[in-house]
């Protein structure tokens, strides 16, 4: 009797692989940034230039028009060549991805001809098969066919994509080459990438997170990877947009400041403005860098990666916006946003970054094994100190609420159909400023005050989210007594309630620190709150993993008729490193 | 010469440095594009990358001559107040307003 299986063939015949060197497209486009440099060196001297002492008279005159006009065109430029040169980066980026991915198919494939030979091979070696056996061999040949079918896909996918990158190049390269288009306004803009964002609900057209986020929904693949390319500052702010989406403009916008600044710094022609961004943009590059390095604690072999979720360094005269995230914002089921205080500007970037890893490991260590996020977020104006007058008001506070509002609304646009437990942190002058954003907005599942100078526009937890607040507070934290509490409160000097005294009903949780003084300062006691292996951290991870209800409670803060304030956590005798209460690191 | 011109001429000079510097950096730029390869990129690309890398490198030997003709024209400016400075002086210093057996 003959017996027919039918193999499947090895198919696809051939994995093309991508074509091009990544690094090779970077140092161009290092090239294409220093020349940018350069032209806006151009256009600014050309300015600068007009002003010659007191020359007057029509030779001036005429110098001077020469000189505005030279001064236009090349700042148009140096805009030009600047898209340019992010769309060389951005495909190198995507070469990158596709690159890692043409790896993967061709594992695959190796594993599916390792099992057709294998299936030959037992096929051939069976002299007399049963029923059963045959059955077999054809589910597996079945098994096999429909798994290289799936790798044909994945591969005509592969090679679609790899098309539309390559175009894209071409014609951000064919949009500026006349000297008309260079000095365009829109001198290297794809006409795919313009025509996207010119349709409605675009990110920057006064488009609502929802609308934003519908937008990107209805590009292709091909629309997404243009307007990443020819409009980063738009689609690395969009709130609405996917954080994968907003993480690429961003690094597209980081890599044209390191290279474009760096160029400057060497010519000499560098401004005290830029040196500033440039600083601001190597923390950026650094704490990604970490973030992306950083490996899971339950298991080693995964990285949870960065994303640059926001990235302007220039803004507030240098200070800088930047939000750095340590695992992904699109799917993690558990995401907390945490907002610093009073001194913070980008150039803590690195030191926030790590805090956000301790964070990442606390949650996932001692949580229930759900995925995480947490992310730094430093887009407000951050009063510069105790001898900054805008420390003693809320107004910073206000402003920066309005702001965490807007980027907690985008964190769950870009989720309508799989929302996070979500988390806002607040420390010190950020727990005032997280305050304003939950007050009155549900948007949050979980609000965490810690070493908070007051609690802003909320008399009682009920004010702020969905009126889960739990606080903590290091008795020896002499920022976090600042807070009015009792009848009499302290005369303004706090920005609000306290929100560890017991009026404010919210949840206090242990943050003793074993290196405690016995004195209140703004040392140790007020940063120490991320520390590893602490009271705070541990109970902070518990309520970002949505285990609110598991915190090591402390008593609160109480303010007697007959004396000064008293906290009953003074006395107690702090852990560090205890399971259960303050072990928060893996041993690894 | 006077205390004004002096401070004219310094600015003039500071202006000309000014656009030296410039003009060198357009000469760098104009180099590194030209010898900026494009071979990294896929084929498909580098016929694109090598025209927009000819093109540019020409746009920034233009922008070099731009900035030496700025040169040129405010070292002319200087030496033309100078020589008319001069010129002025002299005869200035030709003029004898007094009168008498001094004259």
């Amino acid at each position: 009797m003959t017996v027919t299986i039918e193999i499947p063939a090895s198919v696809p015949a051939q994995l093309k692989k991508p074509e091009g060197d990544a690094g090779g497209a970077d140092t161009l486009a290092t090239t294409l940034y220093a020349a940018a440099g350069r032209y806006e060196e151009f256009a600014d001297r050309a300015k600068q230039l007009q002003d010659l002492g007191s020359w007057t008279g029509v030779a001036y005159r005429s110098y001077k028009e020469a000189s505005g006009e030279a001064s236009g065109e090349h700042s148009a430029m140096a805009t030009t060549v600047r898209r340019v040169g992010r769309g060389v980066t951005a495909f190198a980026d995507t070469l990158r991805d596709l690159l890692r991915e043409h790896e993967e198919l061709v594992e695959r494939k190796r594993s599916l001809d390792a099992r057709r030979t294998q299936l030959i091979a037992d096929i051939n070696a069976a002299t007399d098969p049963t029923e059963n056996d045959i059955a077999a061999f054809r589910e597996r040949a079945v098994d096999l066919r429909a798994d290289y079918s799936e790798l044909v896909t994945a591969d005509d996918d592969l090679q679609r994509r790899v098309r539309e990158n390559e175009t894209l190049l071409r014609q951000v390269f064919e949009a500026s080459d006349t000297l008309s288009e260079s000095l365009s306004a829109d001198g290297g803009i794809p006409p795919m990438a313009e025509s996207a964002m010119n349709l409605p609900g675009a990110p920057g057209s006064g488009a609502t997170p929802e609308e934003v986020q519908r937008w990107w929904e209805g590009l292709s693949e091909a629309e997404r990877e243009a307007v990443i390319a020819a409009y980063p500052e738009r689609i690395g702010q969009g709130d609405g947009l996917p954080a994968d989406a907003r993480d690429q403009a961003n690094r597209v916008l980081l890599d044209d400041d390191l290279a474009r600044l760096a160029s400057k710094e060497a010519d000499g022609t560098i401004d005290p403005l830029e040196r500033k961004v440039l600083a601001n943009a190597q923390q950026a590059r650094d704490s990604l860098a970490n973030a992306d390095a950083y490996t899971d604690p339950l298991d080693p072999g995964v990285h949870p990666g960065g994303q640059l979720w926001l990235y302007d360094p220039a803004a507030y005269d240098g200070d800088g916006r930047v939000a750095v995230a340590v695992g992904d914002l699109d799917t993690a089921t558990d995401v907390a946003v945490m907002t610093p205080g009073i001194n913070t500007d980008m150039s803590d970037t690195t030191y926030y970054t790590d805090r956000m890893m301790n964070l990442y490991e606390s949650t996932r260590y001692n949580g229930d094994g759900s995925s995480v996020a947490t992310m730094y977020w430093l887009g407000y104006d951050a009063p510069h100190g105790p001898t900054d007058l805008a420390t003693l008001t809320e107004g910073r506070a206000e402003e920066g609420g309005r702001n965490l509002a807007d980027a907690i609304d985008g964190l769950r646009a870009s989720r309508p159909d799989d929302p996070a437990h979500l988390t806002a942190i607040g420390h010190s002058y950020g727990s005032t400023t997280t305050a304003y954003a939950t007050h009155g907005n549900d948007a949050v599942d979980d609000v965490v005050l810690i070493g908070s100078p007051g609690a802003g526009p909320a008399d009682t937890a009920a004010d702020l989210g969905q009126g889960n607040v739990y606080v903590g507070r290091d008795s020896r934290d002499f920022v976090a007594v600042l807070g009015d509490e009792g009848w009499i409160g302290k005369f303004g000097l706090g920005l609000g309630t306290d929100p560890s005294s017991e009026d404010f009903e919210a949840t206090r949780f242990e943050a003793e620190d074993v290196d405690r003084s016995w004195i209140r300062n703004t040392g140790d006691a007020h940063s120490s709150y991320f520390d590893n292996d602490s009271e705070s951290l541990y109970n902070i991870g518990r309520i970002v993993d949505g285990h609110g209800g598991d915190v090591n409670e402390a008593e609160q803060s109480y303010d007697p008729w007959w004396g000064p304030p008293q906290d009953p956590e003074w006395d107690r005798d702090p852990t560090a490193d205890q399971p259960g209460r303050s072990d928060t690191t893996a041993r690894r | 010469m006077g205390s004004h011109l002096v401070w004219q001429m310094e600015s003039l000079r500071m202006g000309t440095q000014g656009w030296e510097s410039q003009e060198s950096l357009m000469e760098s730029t104009a180099r590194e594009l030209r010898g900026a390869s494009s071979s990294a990129l896929p084929p498909s690309v580098q016929g694109a990358a090598t025209t927009f890398l000819t093109r540019w490198s020409g746009y920034a030997d233009e922008s070099a001559a731009i900035a030496q003709g700025f040169v040129g024209a405010l070292k002319a400016t200087a030496n033309d107040y100078t020589t008319s400075d001069d010129a002025v002086d002299r005869q200035f210093s030709d003029l004898d307003g007094r009168l008498g057996p001094a004259r």
